[in-house]
């Protein structure tokens, strides 16, 4: 019906007259740019009956492939005239050198710096430590089974690598008076062959508040806020009863699925909640244990596995991955 | 722990719907008690249902059988029955066709056609139904308890639900179907009910074994024996298999299954003695002699020490306590005399000796947890009933007791304040009672308002006020804790450099082209000794393997092994590093270990890959060096001197970084014997910094200099040297004499061969000369090069080539 021949010999004619980079942009503006002709007449396929569009639109396309084409030669002869060596465009060039933080260290920075700006100090503490720091001043006495050959390691003398940050807890305690809030990331240890899920070696996220007045109910906002902070705002927390010797009450911390929100999928095995990581109030024992007066102090401790997170947020479905250094897995982060 | 949800049935109401079992697990849940799976079992009757017999009617063509018209719940049907017990009114099984019966080897069952009648069931007795061999008649169902309709799986323990729990450290109390059930009543206010059966008869005399525990022996606290006589063991019930099985224990004989049974129902682990292998009807519970062997029941013989419980009787050992019976004296299957032991132990005891005999069983699993010392009675009467109803006979006695010391229950204070405090929750004292009195304690007000609370005999997990509270908040749901809005933030807490340093290092060395790995901390001595020498390090005492069984002293053995991994899997460019502790035997500190955080990086393969533009570049020393200059320079580390340097990691072309006379680190190129040793034939180039001399040194915020804005000029000199002077050395006397106008000396060319005589090298400089108020012309420069020429040819022998 209409194949815009007029449109085509005018603008042939225009493109012919365009002589320098100068025109040749006003003439590309005019006819192909975002308010030019072209646009003007894809418009008008608008204001036609349905059934007439397609074809409208697809003559429309050819067209512009045609004019685009046209002015793509024309543009390359005027830039010949005028002197510019042409270049392959699609040459490659030297890739700049790329450095990347390790993405367990990624994720580290980033639950340090939410807790950092929460008012959190960054403690550190050894990882080689004394049984005695270690278990029992954390109230988990010489029988309790996490202290078996077959779960923790151990070097000589009462000495062994720590199964949890939560030492530090206690070193911090020993020197710095309250009132404190801390976090002690870093690597912990355990008796446990690598598999997809278990690493003899992984990494934690140690936290403590101690101060007048400190409640269940600080401890539950604190993570809440934290989780938000990390997963976004739609997050929701779930305290769940459990036992862990050094708080009381203790409890397992849960998070609503960041995949399904909740309505249970794959990741969380359909039941809504991804299990984050233990917490509770420090138990007096604890407190006793370094010299704090119970009664005019509480306090809450959490910890939180930087790996498992690590796997969440990038999909990574083996925890050996970490620690194989292999490039093709560092250079994805 | 398995528990089946029919088992808990008989405790508290249990509904088995899918959306029951979903509101259970999630109280579960929320009481503590983790459902780590859900298991649906089916085991056969389907298609079998309750049926009532309606109308009766002689068969046409036979005389022995009849016509039964049934309702069924969903309609009515008339079937062939030849059974003599068939009535009207009568409740009965009928299976309909397609119907799996395990008495048929479970083959759906099909339409029969009887003399010349068609039958779309059949009506079953216990045979058919795989109950038993009676097949005297139809099984009569009791008519209050089953209506027409009702799936016969639903009973029989045929269909059931089994969840798995996860039972923390500290609920020993709750490692039974009874104590999960408290656990649930207590919570929804439900009383419970307890499941009974007929007591066992008594015989007419009373027969008691003698019972005595050793003054010596810790381990036991309290022993209840009680005989019983005439019972004939035999294969258990199809109901009591199930149950059993269901929460994975397997069925051995009435007797033994009825004291697993129990122990699981009600959690006191129970053991059954043939009263013939007991020698003198005497039970004497002492400590094992050290060394002294024992064989268990599962045949393996033991070695024990002088802490391990062993029941014996007049003359040897019988049983080790908590843990396992003897071989030498469990139920046979010509026993007809029981002794059954009811007994409490001390939870370490159990829980260190069993680890000791590197044995554990689910009775050593409840003994170690804590177990209820005040139920024996309770449950040597669930027992003896029990093993009555299944295998006969009668309790032959009273019950014969020792104790060794009685446990003390200390009451508890509980200040309804500090529970609010603690938990940042308001709750009323009265609801407090309420969980705990839920629970089995009992509350008594005081004058102050504070309560004072027995605990239940069977909680060892209450001794403080905090053990309270966490039950009140338990109890009324950690979810009715509100997340407080606002976090209150403790002022002038320390600073930690070493970490913001270790940031800092981190960065720049990302913005360097570097990709951070991180390695273990354990090691394989072998690797740490190929690249660090025999230098001491701390070992682990039980390693997972020899490969992970000692502490890395530097972080290099594995940063190499990386690299080689990684070239060897893929030609190109590497640069890698780790930023992590080292481990020092430090015998005199308190852990034994110094832990210095240091700086490692590694690189190799290729400077620049092949492309268009040119060959492929190897990486070289003078890249390393760069990358180091660089480093220093984005973390401000003032008056870094370089040094030669040589041991057995770090080649000749190694130098060492000192700041006042202390050495912050070494790099360059790894020993080529050693790369070889590693795998590769490929240079590697190193880096190792000591982050904790960095610190000390001073590495620390920049110093701004004001820079000229006047334009530079600058001159090249060409200049022959001996081969044997350094570039840098030259370009150093070059900057010195040039100064104050000489800002910077830039090596632009090297150059050997004709032209230049042996033992010579042409090295061009390019000066650049800045004065910061104006910009220099010939005048200004041409006696600073005069001056600056002669200190080369003084200093070097460095002269202007033509």
């Amino acid at each position: 019906m209409n194949d815009h021949q007029s449109l085509r010999a005018e603008f042939a004619k225009a493109l012919a007259a365009a002589a320098d980079r100068d025109a040749l942009a006003a003439l590309h503006a005019g006819w192909l740019g975002r308010k030019g002709r072209l646009q003007e007449l894809f418009k008008q396929m608008k204001e036609l009956p349905g059934p007439d569009r397609p074809a409208f639109g697809a003559a429309v396309n050819v067209l512009k492939e045609e004019l685009e084409a046209a002015f793509m030669a024309r543009q390359e002869a005027v830039r010949q005239a005028e002197g510019v060596r042409a270049v392959d465009l699609s040459l490659p060039g030297h890739a700049p050198a790329q450095g990347g933080l390790h993405p367990l260290q990624q994720v580290l920075d980033r639950i340090t710096g939410i807790f950092t700006r929460m008012g959190f100090a960054v403690e550190d503490g050894p990882e080689v430590e004394t049984e005695h720091h270690n278990f029992d001043m954390l109230n988990t006495p010489f029988w309790h089974p996490a202290r078996m050959d077959s779960d923790s390691l151990y070097l000589v003398q009462g000495h062994m690598l720590r199964t949890e940050t939560s030492p530090v807890q206690v070193r911090v305690m020993q020197e710095v008076a309250p009132p404190l809030r801390i976090i002690a990331p870093g690597r912990v240890y355990r008796n446990d062959k690598p598999d997809a899920s278990h690493s003899p070696m992984f990494m934690q996220v140690e936290g403590l508040y101690v101060d007048h007045g400190v409640t269940f109910s600080d401890l539950k906002g604190t993570l809440l806020e934290f989780y938000r902070r990390m997963f976004g705002p739609q997050v929701k927390i779930r305290f769940r009863p459990h036992y862990f010797p050094f708080t009381e009450p203790s409890a397992e911390v849960d998070v609503s699925c960041i995949f399904c929100q909740g309505a249970g999928c794959r990741v969380c095995k359909h039941s809504g909640w991804l299990e984050m990581g233990g917490s509770g109030m420090v138990d007096p024992k604890v407190l006793e244990g370094v010299g704090l007066d119970t009664e005019e102090w509480t306090g809450f401790a959490f910890g939180l596995g930087v790996e498992r997170m690590a796997m969440l947020l990038y999909g990574v479905d083996d925890i050996r991955l970490f620690y194989e250094n292999d490039w093709r897995f560092l250079e994805q982060f | 722990m398995k528990i089946s949800l029919s088992w808990l049935g008989e405790f508290i109401p249990v509904d088995a719907s899918p959306e029951g079992v979903a509101t259970l697990t999630s109280k579960l849940t929320m009481l503590g008690f983790e459902v780590e799976s859900v298991e649906r079992i089916q085991r056969g009757l389907q298609g079998v249902v309750a049926a009532r017999v309606e109308a009766l009617e002689p068969h046409p063509n036979a005389d022995r059988l009849r016509l039964v018209t049934v309702d069924y719940g969903q309609g009515r049907m008339t079937l062939v029955c030849g059974a003599p017990n068939v009535a009207l009114g009568m409740t009965v099984p009928l299976a309909r066709v397609g119907a799996l019966l395990p008495g048929l080897d479970n083959q759906p069952l099909k339409k029969a056609r009887i003399r010349g009648v068609d039958s779309e069931g059949m009506l079953c007795s216990e045979v058919e139904l795989g109950l038993s061999d009676d097949h005297s008649g139809l099984k009569e169902l009791d008519p209050a308890h089953w209506q027409p309709g009702d799936p016969l799986s639903r009973d029989f323990g045929l269909e059931d639900v089994v969840l798995d729990l996860e039972i923390t450290q500290n609920r020993g109390d709750a490692f039974s179907i009874l104590g999960i059930a408290r656990d649930l009543a207590a919570l929804d206010g439900l009383s419970l009910s307890r499941p009974a059966l007929a007591s066992a008869p008594a015989a007419s005399g009373d027969r008691r074994a003698t019972v005595e525990i050793d003054a010596t022996c810790g381990g036991c606290t309290r022993y209840l024996a009680q005989l019983m006589e005439g019972v004939t063991v035999g294969p258990s019930p199809r109901w009591l298999v199930n149950r059993l099985e269901a929460v994975g224990l397997r069925s051995i004989n009435t007797v033994v299954d009825a004291t697993n049974y129990v122990m699981w129902e009600l959690g006191h682990p129970l053991h059954a003695f043939d009263l013939r292998q007991v020698k003198g009807q005497r039970i004497q519970v002492r400590f094992a002699r050290p060394g002294e062997s024992f064989t268990t029941l599962d045949g393996v013989e033991r070695v024990l020490d002088g802490e391990h419980t062993l029941i014996c009787d007049a003359e040897r050992a019988v049983a080790l306590g908590g843990v396992m019976g003897g071989l030498n004296s469990g139920v046979e299957a010509d026993t007809t005399e029981l002794l059954l032991e009811c007994a409490a132990f001390d939870p370490v005891n159990i829980r260190m000796g069993a680890r000791r005999a590197g044995i554990a069983s689910d009775s050593s699993r409840r003994f170690e947890r804590g177990v209820d010392t005040e139920d024996g009675q309770a449950v040597l009467e669930r027992l003896s009933s029990l093993i009555a109803h299944l295998a006969g006979g009668r309790v032959a006695g009273g019950i014969a007791q020792a104790h060794s010391r009685p446990r003390h229950l200390e009451k508890i204070r509980l200040r309804p304040a500090r529970c609010q405090s603690v938990l940042g929750l308001q709750l009323d004292t009265s609801r407090m009672v309420r969980h705990l009195e839920a629970l089995g304690a009992v509350c008594e007000q005081q004058g102050d308002g504070s309560l004072l609370v027995a605990p239940p005999s069977w909680r060892f997990d209450l001794e403080r006020e905090i053990d309270l509270i966490e039950e009140v908040v338990r109890l009324e749901g950690y979810g009715a804790v509100a997340e407080a809005p606002v976090a209150r933030v403790p002022l002038g807490q320390r600073a930690n450099p070493r970490r913001e340093l270790a940031d800092r290092l981190r960065q720049a060395m990302v913005g360097l082209g570097f990709r951070q790995v991180m390695s273990y901390s354990m090691v394989s001595p072998s690797l740490l000794e190929r690249v660090m020498g025999d230098r001491p390090a701390l070992r682990i005492r039980n390693p997972l393997a020899e490969e992970l069984s000692a502490l890395r002293t530097s972080l290099l053995p594995s940063l190499v092994e990386c690299a080689v991994y990684n070239l060897n899997r893929r030609a190109g460019t590497l640069r890698l590093f780790e930023l992590d502790r080292e481990f020092h035997p430090h015998p005199q500190s308190e852990t034994g270990c110094r832990e210095p955080l240091h700086l490692a990086c590694v690189m190799g393969g290729l400077r620049r890959p092949a492309s268009w533009q040119g060959a492929a570049e190897p990486m070289a020393f003078h890249d390393l060096r760069e990358a180091v200059l660089a480093l220093l320079k984005a973390i401000h580390l003032e008056g870094a001197r370089l040094l030669p340097y040589l041991d057995s990691v770090f080649s000749a072309n190694s130098l060492a970084i000192q700041v006042d006379e202390r050495q912050l680190g070494v790099f360059g190129q790894l020993d080529p014997r050693l790369c070889e040793n590693m795998g590769t034939e490929e240079a590697l180039f190193a880096l190792d910094l000591d982050v904790e001399a960095l610190l000390q040194a001073g590495a620390g915020l920049p110093r701004y200099r004001a820079f000229s804005r006047q334009p530079s000029v600058w001159r090249d000199v060409n200049l022959l040297c001996d081969a044997s002077s350094q570039a840098g050395a030259v370009a150093d006397t070059l900057l010195e004499a040039g100064q104050p106008l000489l800002k910077q000396v830039q090596l632009v060319d090297l150059y050997q061969g004709q032209g230049v005589p042996e033992g010579q090298v042409s090295r061009s400089y390019r000066l650049w000369f800045n004065d910061a108020e104006r910009s220099l012309n010939d005048g200004d420069v041409d006696p600073v090069m005069e001056r600056l020429l002669k200190e080369a040819d003084s200093r070097h022998g460095a002269r202007l080539r033509s």
